[in-house]
């Protein structure tokens, strides 16, 4: 089956399409992170704070990932909730050198968690962003101070990343990639 | 520990707080940025932008005695001096006269602090040392006073004025990096502006009174506010550059004054906070549990319009008010010293509170946190608003009342009018009785006379009893009485006859038999009448009514 999958990623060749829905505070890296997954001709030096949202396509290990980029600003997070039906898969990207607005990162959890528009068993994926600044905190203090362990109804997954280089970003979206698949 | 902090957002919305150990520290995020010493013991802290280039980089004001520091990129910049007042010449005089000489005699300190206090009598005023010099002599310590005085000696007088208050107002663009000028307040009372670049004064208010916090309003170039609480428990409002109106006069000292849309929110030292227009009325007054130690204005403009009061409590509470209600209440564990609300790094909604014991707490608003007030009107519950059902009698009777209280003139004399009239009938009707002896008294001849009848008997056979009485002081003689009835009903044998003589003071009984001819009709009366032989008018006269008739036994 991978070996399949592989094989039609490198002939560019995607089968399924996904809806992922890629949130989080404003200034946490959303759209950088979305600029790495794209191929490297493609990819942007500068982004600018997005203002509404965007929507891209990325693909990755066979799936055709139609990311919406939401924008972050506390004007625009009432807009999060108008994609959360449509949405196969959730982004939530956190600055975790930002230890202050950890609150509000974990506010803006708990909303999307209440929300009755998301769908059930949708997979979450935390990347804990800006890992390379030394006063992050580690993907295990975000995890504990965003109360991930009470999410028991939904897959999740939290990463380190750096969306400046890239790294991390893989380890993501190939867990991502391999529960959609299932 | 250090207790009293004053505190202003700058540059990329660090918090810089200035603190009585001389340290102008500035923090970042969560993290101390940096940290400098002072020269003086900081008053007051202010950010504002000195000029119109790119990036824009806000400076730094810190008040300290006479003097506010500058700072820009956090590096000291220029100082600026408050204008040192002019000495009173009398004051200056008198100081003069008695340096100048040289040999000390017994009155001549007596001399000067007498002179001193006329001048503080009549409203000049006065440098340090001579107040100093009339409370010393006030309290009756002559040594100490005339120490105080040889101390002065040689030494210039000068008014300095430390500044007590500081704020900025934005010169003429509502944007929060518009160009913006200092406002002092001095310890002399008056209330100062700058230029933006800080080096010159450009308007100068006096108030006469130190004043004590700024609220600032409106753009310098088109139309502002500064309200300006003193020492002395009065709020001025100056209105572009000059005193408007009569100051307000608080319930007691101001410990923490806002300047709301077009409200002025004074806290006062009695745990109260009253609510003012700029005209000085007052709207409405919260009565807070414990004292007031800061207060600052909640205000979201971006995604709603809501302003709200927040209030530190001496117990650590601090309360959040919309309009009159309380919407949200918290608590700090110790007694709050500073409390700023505003943006803060990136986040918009910040509460930062610096407590007395040396903490900073910081706190974010949530994105859907509900300020909104309850609904339904405060003070009269809604039952007030539903009318009484009152009984129609009532509302009848409390419509008459209106109308008499409305009317009250014109009914008194319209029924004193009714009551003279009827007072001028009864007296018509009674004379014309006395007059035509329509009655059973008679006083019109020298004799008095009084007649009663009464009816015996069950019929068709009665007979009327006459009781006559002469009540005079004459006898009487030859009286006709005369019984008329209608024919038809009654008969009666004898009808009339004569009374010889009626002697005063007696009584006398006559009887007429009387016959109803037809019981079956109803009565009629009878009337007898006492007739005068002299004249054609009745003297007496009595109706008798007649019962009903039984039928005759046959």
């Amino acid at each position: 089956m991978g070996i399949f999958l592989k094989l039609l990623e490198a002939l560019g060749l995607g089968g399924k399409k996904v809806n992922v829905l890629v949130v989080g505070l404003d200034n946490s890296g959303k759209t950088t992170l979305i600029e790495r997954l794209k191929p490297k001709h493609a990819q942007s030096a500068e982004v600018a704070p997005t203002v509404g949202f965007s929507v891209d396509q990325v693909r990755k290990g066979g799936l055709l990932f139609t990311v919406f980029d939401m924008s972050g600003a506390g004007r625009y997070r009432n807009l999060w909730e108008m994609y959360y039906k449509g949405a196969q898969a959730v982004i939530f990207v956190i600055d975790s050198a930002d230890r202050l607005r950890l609150c509000v990162a974990k506010d803006e959890l708990d909303n999307l968690l209440a929300s009755k528009q998301l769908p059930a068993k949708v997979p979450l994926l935390f990347y804990a962003n800006k890992k390379d600044v030394p006063t992050a905190l580690s993907p295990v203090e975000v995890a504990q101070a965003l109360k991930l362990e009470d999410i028991r109804d939904k897959p999740w997954q939290i990463v380190p990343s750096n969306a400046l280089t890239g790294e991390g970003l893989e380890k993501g979206t190939d867990w991502l990639a391999d529960i959609l698949s299932r | 520990m250090v207790c009293k902090r004053k505190q202003a957002v700058w540059s990329d919305w660090r918090l810089v707080i200035a603190d009585d150990a001389k340290k102008l520290k500035v923090w970042k995020g969560t993290s101390l940025a940096s940290e400098q010493a002072l020269l003086q013991e900081p008053c007051a802290v202010a950010s504002f932008y000195s000029d119109l280039q790119l990036p824009r980089v806000p400076s730094l004001a810190v008040a300290a005695g006479a003097h506010v520091y500058i700072y820009r990129n956090l590096r000291p910049y220029y100082k600026f001096t408050v204008p040192v007042d002019a000495v009173d010449p009398q004051e200056q005089a008198a100081w003069q006269s008695w340096q100048s000489v040289t040999a000390r005699r017994e009155g001549e300190l007596q001399q000067l602090v007498e002179a001193l206090t006329q001048l503080k009598g009549s409203g000049a005023p006065l440098t340090q040392p001579s107040l100093q010099l009339i409370s010393l002599h006030a309290a009756g310590v002559a040594e100490h006073a005339a120490a105080a005085a040889e101390q002065q000696k040689g030494l210039p007088l000068a008014r300095p004025s430390p500044v007590t208050c500081m704020g900025s107002i934005r010169k003429s663009l509502e944007q929060v990096d518009a160009l913006s000028c200092l406002v002092l307040g001095t310890e002399c009372g008056s209330v100062m502006i700058l230029d933006p670049t800080g080096s010159n004064v450009t308007h100068t208010v006096r108030l006469g009174a130190a004043p004590s916090l700024l609220a600032i309003s409106g753009l310098l170039d088109v139309d502002y506010r500064i309200a300006v609480a003193t020492r002395s428990g009065r709020v001025y409002v100056i209105r572009n550059g000059e005193l408007a109106g009569a100051p307000i006069e608080l319930e007691a000292p101001a410990v923490g004054l806002l300047a709301a849309a077009k409200t002025l929110l004074a806290g006062c030292m009695n745990s109260s906070v009253a609510c003012y227009t700029h005209k000085g009325k007052r709207l409405y007054r919260l009565q807070m549990p414990a004292v007031v130690h800061a207060m600052d204005l909640l205000e979201l403009t971006r995604q709603r319009m809501v302003t709200c009061l927040l209030v530190a409590l001496a117990n650590g509470e601090i309360r959040i008010y919309n309009g009159q209600h309380l919407v949200s209440m918290h608590s700090v564990n110790a007694p709050v010293a500073a409390l700023y609300f505003g943006k803060y790094g990136r986040e918009d909604n910040t509460l930062i509170t610096i407590t007395k014991s040396g903490a900073l707490d910081i706190k974010i608003l949530p994105r859907n946190a509900s300020l909104e007030a309850p609904p339904g009107p405060a003070g009269p519950p809604p039952e007030q608003e539903i009318p009484l059902d009152i009984p129609k009698k009532t509302s009848v009777y409390i419509e008459q009342t209106e109308r008499e209280r409305a009317n009250a003139v014109e009914m008194h004399t319209a029924f004193q009018q009714q009551l003279l009239k009827l007072r001028l009938l009864t007296a018509r009707s009674y004379v014309k009785v006395l007059t035509d002896g329509q009655g059973s008294i008679s006083h019109s001849s020298a004799a008095s006379l009084q007649l009663n009848a009464c009816v015996l008997g069950l019929g068709p056979y009665f007979k009327i009893k006459l009781t006559l009485r002469n009540n005079g002081a004459e006898p009487t003689y030859d009286l006709p009485v005369v019984a008329t009835y209608k024919p038809s009903l009654y008969s009666c044998p004898v009808n009339q006859f004569v009374i010889g003589v009626l002697l005063p003071g007696r009584e006398y009984n006559f009887e007429l038999s009387i016959r109803s001819l037809n019981p079956a009709l109803p009565p009629d009366d009878v009337r007898i009448v006492v007739v005068n032989p002299a004249g054609n008018v009745p003297l007496l006269s009595a109706i008798v009514k007649m019962p009903l008739s039984e039928f005759e036994e046959e």
